[in-house]
């Protein structure tokens, strides 16, 4: 079935007696009485239409049974989404090649195992630092460092030379009283930053299920990042939990990636039989939104970008996304 | 498709050199690399022309190696590995046969077959690195080289001492603190004596280099911290074309001293900006993955191309154009069988008595007189590798008449006219 589509403004109102689009122009009257019982009766018209369609559609698949047409999907704005070039090809060679040799090849190919340094600003509120401590039992072999008025560049230098792989700033913004609305995740000694919009943060404390945190090492489920630099971010969220999860632990990390925001959600599963599966949600839960990626450590004044988000120029369509 | 019908070479970060046929309706791409042997260490770093008829294509590596691709045959034919300096090599250039190289480390060197005859020239006096290395137009023994900290200078094969010209630092600013240099673009201007560079902190630069003075003639801000990356010569004299490293390309007026244009369509950071000598096109080529063909005249995005490995280089043939009447131009110019007039490209008006003789020998009837007399340009197309849909060939038009100024109208249109 086609999607259907508002008519724009200067468009004749179209005369499909099948499927009506939105009510005509005629019906406009300028008396509000009037004007009320004729939309009320092209309501009920159209909803009878409906009705009638769908009796049929039932009619048609009970006769034919396995050969009915398939059932009409309603439309989402995931299925009307603009279809990216740059979706990625599970076959596609070059992009294969290109994870060899990317700066996360060392982690895929199971050479070097993640350690994580996770601070904030300088004086990090009360929040802040309770979510650091929840993120470091998430993820595992982090430490939690306090900034010590040292900047970003230099703090990448030093903590690249100590041997850390990954470097994860929270950034908060006191004026606002939010929590904490900013991650900015380098990935050492030279990979790519990527900084983040962070909301919608709640704690495993609040939900009172920090008692129920296990330290086995994860499994790591990324949904949804279809195009290249979905598939770059995804590969970059998937390098900061180690490799080799346990999975006598059913401990879950899931990142799913939804209209360009990604939710982060912690769980504990439990196969039930061989359909269900209980799932226990644990540990913090926030929502990541992409800005910008930066090829190379920290440097906004002179560094290269890959992807920056710019509002205006991208997102003019509600069915176009990047991740 | 034979090999030298590609018109735009793309060098990309993880080695590949693509080729890539662009013509008006669609756009065909290749590899010419066995995508399952790619190395890091052979990541493209720059590009350039090997001889004047573009038959050849100089690629410099990271690792220090030259190579050589054949657009003719098709295959790569020599590769060299250098070892002057360390870095990769940032710039490349042939005189008189032989090959110049720049490595980042600030090494240039002239590679003559005689060990004794190797010019070697120490570009990095100061600074950290070096950032890019370009040659005259007018004498290709003259090289620009600048780099991190280290301003532009000019420097001579002849006498490679000293640099032929050494740019000065502008005034200390309001604070009275020296501003940064950090050149990552250097080009020649048509007259040769004039040089344009773009810095990492978002200013463009000209010189005047048989002026005297050493210090910048002009000085322009384009936006707030936009990490200038790559820059290149328009087709008109006076204009320069910016790519920054957030993704934003604009056409710089140095006569003016301000932006008059930003280019849209750029997510990444933009890596390398070629401009075609005459006619107003701009190939631009990026982080996000993409080469952006645009028009400096009518300011349009022609064709967006996804190369899925991030891009280093992009190289334009001398032939390059959507027009097939150019094309055409091009050919009457290459053979040298008619004695063709000089032509310098579309930009000329039109003639009505021309435009009848054309029509008389059209099959299709020409369409409403009464049209505009602009040129048409094509749909924006976002296009992947490997269009299914080949465009069918085109053949001539009779060549009857001197029409090489013609300017294509939309009764001559491409796809109708000619079947």
């Amino acid at each position: 079935m086609a999607p259907r589509s508002k008519p724009k403004p200067g468009e004749p109102s179209s005369s499909d007696a099948a499927t009506p689009l939105l009510p005509e122009r005629c019906i406009d009257h300028k008396n509000k009485n009037i004007r009320k019982e004729k939309w009320r009766e092209l309501r009920l018209q159209k909803n009878k239409e409906k009705r009638e369609a769908r009796k049929k559609r039932q009619k048609v698949r009970e006769e034919l049974g396995k050969d009915a047409p398939p059932v009409l999907q309603p439309h989402t704005i995931e299925t009307l989404r603009i279809p990216d070039v740059t979706t990625v090809q599970p076959d596609d060679l070059e992009t294969q090649q290109a994870d060899r040799l990317d700066e996360f090849g060392g982690y895929f190919g199971r050479e070097a195992a993640p350690r994580v340094l996770l601070t904030a600003g300088d004086f990090p509120s009360p929040k802040t630092r309770d979510f650091m401590k929840e993120l470091a039992l998430v993820i595992p072999n982090t430490e939690v460092r306090l900034r010590n008025f040292s900047s970003v560049k230099k703090t990448a230098r030093v903590a690249a030379a100590k041997g850390y792989t990954d470097l994860i700033f929270i950034n908060e913004d006191k004026s606002k009283k939010v929590m904490a609305n900013g991650l900015l995740h380098v990935h050492l000694p030279d990979g790519p930053s990527a900084l983040y919009r962070l909301s919608n943060v709640k704690l495993s404390a609040e939900m009172r299920r920090i008692k129920e945190f296990t330290h086995h090492r994860p499994e790591v489920v990324l949904n949804n990042f279809t195009t290249m630099l979905g598939h770059r971010v995804g590969r970059m969220l998937a390098s900061l939990f180690h490799f080799d999860p346990e999975f006598k632990g059913r401990r879950v990390m899931t990142l799913h990636n939804q209209r360009d925001y990604i939710f982060f959600r912690h769980h504990r599963y439990e196969f039930k039989n061989e359909k269900k599966c209980a799932l226990r949600e644990l540990g913090p839960r926030f929502t990541l939104k992409l800005r910008s990626l930066q090829k190379g450590t920290f440097d906004s004044k002179t560094g290269e970008y890959e992807w920056i988000r710019k509002r205006h120029e991208m997102e003019d369509s509600r069915r176009k996304f990047h991740l | 498709m034979p090999r030298h019908c590609h018109n735009v070479y793309v060098g990309a970060e993880t080695g590949v050199l693509k080729g890539i046929n662009v013509t008006e309706g669609e756009v065909q791409t290749s590899n010419f690399h066995n995508l399952t042997a790619l190395e890091r260490e052979n990541e493209i770093c720059s590009m350039c022309w090997g001889d004047d008829e573009q038959r050849q294509v100089l690629l410099g590596l990271r690792s220090q190696q030259v190579k050589v691709y054949d657009t003719v045959q098709g295959t790569f034919t020599m590769s060299r590995q250098l070892s002057s300096g360390s870095g990769p090599v940032i710039g490349l250039a042939k005189h008189q046969g032989a090959v110049i190289t720049a490595v980042e480390s600030g090494i240039v060197t002239l590679w003559r077959y005689a060990e004794s005859e190797r010019v070697s020239v120490n570009a990095l006096t100061t600074g950290e690195k070096l950032c890019r290395m370009r040659q005259s137009p007018a004498d290709s023994a003259v090289l620009a080289t600048g780099g991190q900290e280290n301003d532009l200078q000019l420097w001579d094969l002849a006498r490679p001492e000293h640099p032929v010209f050494r740019a000065k630092n502008v005034r200390p600013d309001m604070l009275d603190l020296r501003v940064p240099v950090w050149v990552s673009d250097i080009t020649f201007l048509e007259d040769a004596r004039r040089v344009a560079t773009c810095h990492r902190h978002s200013v463009v630069r000209l010189y005047d280099t048989a002026s005297g003075q050493r210090r910048p003639v002009m000085s322009v801000t384009v936006g707030e911290d936009e990490p200038l990356t790559c820059l290149s010569r328009t087709h008109r004299d006076h204009q320069v074309l910016v790519g920054s490293g957030r993704g934003r390309l604009e056409l710089c007026d140095i006569r003016m001293g301000r932006t008059v244009l930003a280019l849209k369509g750029v997510a990444g950071g933009v890596r390398e900006v070629y401009c075609h000598p005459e006619r107003s096109y701009a190939a631009s080529v990026s982080l996000d993955r993409f080469l952006l063909l645009h028009d400096l005249d009518t300011k349009k995005l022609l064709h967006k191309v996804y190369l899925k490995s991030r891009l280093n280089c992009v190289l334009m043939r001398r032939n390059f154009s959507l027009n097939p009447e150019d094309a055409e131009e091009d050919e009457v110019e290459d053979a040298a069988v008619q004695p063709a007039p000089a032509s310098t490209g579309p930009e000329l008006e039109d003639e009505e008595d021309d435009l009848q003789i054309v029509e008389e020998f059209l099959d299709v009837p020409p369409e409403e007189t009464k049209k505009k007399k602009k040129r048409k340009l094509p749909k924006l197309k976002i296009s992947g590798e490997d269009v299914a849909d080949a465009s069918p060939k085109k053949p001539k038009l009779p060549k009857l008449v001197d029409m090489s100024k013609k300017k294509k109208k939309k009764k001559v249109k491409a796809g109708e006219s000619k079947g």
